[in-house]
């Protein structure tokens, strides 16, 4: 069974899988984990991508999400089933029960952006939700709860002078790795050399040797 | 100049919707009058409400109060898109608005529903479209209601085209010419140097991405907001997966962002805006590609195809995948763009009334059912089981005719319920 899909993404929607503004809540990640789900179904694996800005979804053990761009690579949870049906068609399910199909996907996006699921008024939140099956629900809860495993690798050098002109400059390592987004929650484990797309994959990957960090 | 006097909003000045919610009596006029009357708050939600039933429970209530107690909840009450509201609702503003009542509505917003002589009873009308231009228009109109066609889907009376903005030229042989004033929004665009609408051309994603790339050679500082791409078709599975292929052939051919506005809902700048119908109310863009499979002969649909094809104040184009019936609409098209004028066969007196009846049912129908109290009335009827209620109510959806033309849904049931158990 295949493991690996790779895809090379198009300049003009970097800007979804890398947001300018930081990731910090939910919301955000499960938007990107549905866009990345539509770009697998449009558009064509690549078996060697010269790209900068790539997609790689690893299934196997591990099922993640991974994105390369230039100074960054992070990674999130990917809870779905995926399966290659020719060279062109892939199709994606959520537990055999739900499509992650083109109509499924906007339905789920449009009820994440909506300001109703914000409302104070719970009634406001679950009425757009009633106009859907059954499986909407269930799956939008799963996926509200879902861990979603963000990772995030950051070769960066601004941050970094930034830390060592106000001298502490292992607060903020130049290559480091941070993990969890939210600001209370967040930590960062420095690397001493540069990291490539491969090593946070065998990194994350449960089939490989676990790393160890020195206890220092 | 100073400001003397800030307004007081929600002490004596509101801007807000007829309905609102319960928490907050400032969030809209239904909610307001419920807590200023004492009247039990009814939930949008809830299967059934529409605004006949709960203004009507308002005036009710205000009725039953006795004179001496009575209070009015405001001095004027200002109203807009009166064509969405029942009589009841302007005879409780009446009864509760001290001085006056203003209504305003939009004689160009559908061309079924409200075109009889009743809507013409107003003070003052307003019959020039400054959006769109007259050929786009005279188009909508022409596309919108048949006139193009053998058998129009509506007439109007010779009141009602006049209080829309048309001058009529009688002919032999029941020809009618239906004459617009050109009005020029762009002093500087010469809008005689190119097509208004343009018609036909596959639906093909290569295709649109042709026109935009035609338009981004004509116009060389357009971007894309400036461009709305509309899907009329009813959210079925296909459609989204057309949009989504679309949406990536505009990402890696054009280089230009998408946004589907109908998980936005919002515009967003320097992004090409795409949508369905349901999220395009209020919005006009420069361009407008309308996209459909074919022009259906549905009240609901040509009404869709009138509203999408005026959201452009340049130029609309309408792609059809199905070529069936489009000749007579570009023959019309032609003539407008050559002549600007509608050119038209009037009904007889005979179909007039044919088309009234017609039209008349299917507003009844229309008004105060929802469309599941109206299939299971028919399900009762023909004694459908209940569980094949389910799969019959999705089939009758994905079918080209009226939601609620009640024949055609009984022909529909009785052919093809031995298939749906």
């Amino acid at each position: 069974m295949k493991t690996s899909y790779q895809f090379e993404i198009n300049p003009s929607v970097i800007k979804i899988f890398f947001p300018e503004e930081r990731i910090k809540d939910k919301y955000k990640i499960l938007e990107i984990l549905l866009e990345s789900c539509r770009y697998i179904l449009y558009n064509k694996e690549v078996a060697i991508s010269r790209s900068q800005y790539k997609m790689i979804l690893h299934k196997d053990k591990m099922s993640r999400l991974v994105f390369v761009g230039e100074n960054k690579i992070y990674s999130i949870a990917f809870p779905f089933n995926i399966s290659q049906i020719t060279s062109d068609v892939i199709l994606i399910n959520y537990k055999n029960r739900f499509d992650i199909d083109s109509q499924n996907i906007s339905i789920l996006l449009s009820l994440l952006k909506s300001p109703t699921i914000n409302s104070e008024d719970c009634l406001e939140f679950i009425d757009p939700i009633t106009n859907y099956s059954q499986n909407i629900w269930s799956t939008l809860r799963d996926l509200l709860l879902l861990e979603d495993g963000y990772v995030r690798y950051d070769n960066d050098e601004v941050g970094f002078e930034k830390a060592k002109t106000d001298g502490h400059e292992h607060r903020h390592p130049l290559n480091h790795i941070d993990i969890f987004y939210t600001n209370q929650i967040t930590f960062k484990l420095g690397l001493k050399k540069e990291y490539t797309k491969n090593d946070l994959i065998d990194l994350m990957d449960r089939n490989t040797d676990s790393k160890y960090l020195n206890s220092h | 100049m100073r400001v003397e006097k800030q307004i007081e909003w929600d002490k004596r000045l509101w801007v807000s919707h007829a309905w609102g919610s319960r928490n907050n009596p400032n969030s809209g006029l239904y909610s307001y009058l419920c807590n200023f009357y004492n009247v039990n708050f009814l939930r949008f939600s809830y299967q059934g409400t529409g605004y006949k039933q709960i203004f009507t429970q308002i005036l009710e209530a205000v009725n039953a109060i006795e004179e001496k107690d009575f209070r009015f909840a405001f001095d004027y009450i200002l109203i807009d898109e009166r064509q969405d509201f029942p009589n009841v609702f302007f005879e409780l503003c009446e009864k509760i608005a001290k001085n006056k009542v203003y209504i305003a509505g939009d004689i160009f917003q559908d061309i079924y529903e409200n075109t009889n002589n009743t809507v013409l009873e107003v003070d003052i009308v307003l019959n020039k479209c400054y959006r769109t231009d007259p050929r786009t228009l005279m188009f909508a109109h022409g596309v919108g209601i048949g006139l193009f066609e053998k058998k129009k889907l509506n007439w109007f009376s010779d009141p009602y085209w006049s209080v829309i903005g048309y001058n009529i030229e009688r002919l032999e042989n029941r020809t009618i010419r239906l004459y617009r004033e050109p009005i020029r929004r762009f002093d500087d665009l010469n809008i005689g140097d190119f097509e208004s609408v343009i018609m036909g051309g596959s639906t093909h994603p290569s295709n649109v991405i042709k026109i935009v790339k035609g338009l981004q050679d004509m116009h060389k500082e357009i971007k894309p907001d400036d461009i709305a791409i509309i899907l009329l078709e009813e959210n079925q599975k296909n459609l989204f997966s057309y949009i989504d292929g679309l949406s990536y052939a505009i990402n890696s051919k054009l280089e230009w962002e998408v946004n589907r506005a109908y998980e936005n809902q919002t515009k967003i700048p320097n992004t090409i805006y795409i949508s369905n119908i349901n999220n395009i109310k209020g919005l006009e863009f420069p361009f407008v590609i309308c996209i459909t499979g074919a022009i259906k002969n549905t009240y609901k649909y040509r009404n869709v195809l009138y509203t999408m094809l005026t959201r452009s104040f340049i130029q609309s184009y309408l792609l059809v995948t199905d070529e069936k019936g489009l000749e007579a609409n570009k023959e019309g098209l032609k003539i407008i763009n050559e002549y600007n004028y509608i050119e038209t066969i009037e009904p007889t007196d005979r179909e007039k009334k044919e088309i009234e009846n017609k039209l008349k049912k299917f507003i009844q129908s229309n008004a105060n059912v929802s469309f599941e109290d109206f299939i299971k009335e028919i399900f009762n009827e023909l004694k459908i089981p209940i569980k094949s209620r389910k799969k019959l109510t999705e089939a009758i959806l994905n079918t080209d005719f009226d939601k609620f033309d009640k024949q055609k849904t009984i022909k529909f049931i009785k052919t093809n319920s031995e298939f749906y158990n």
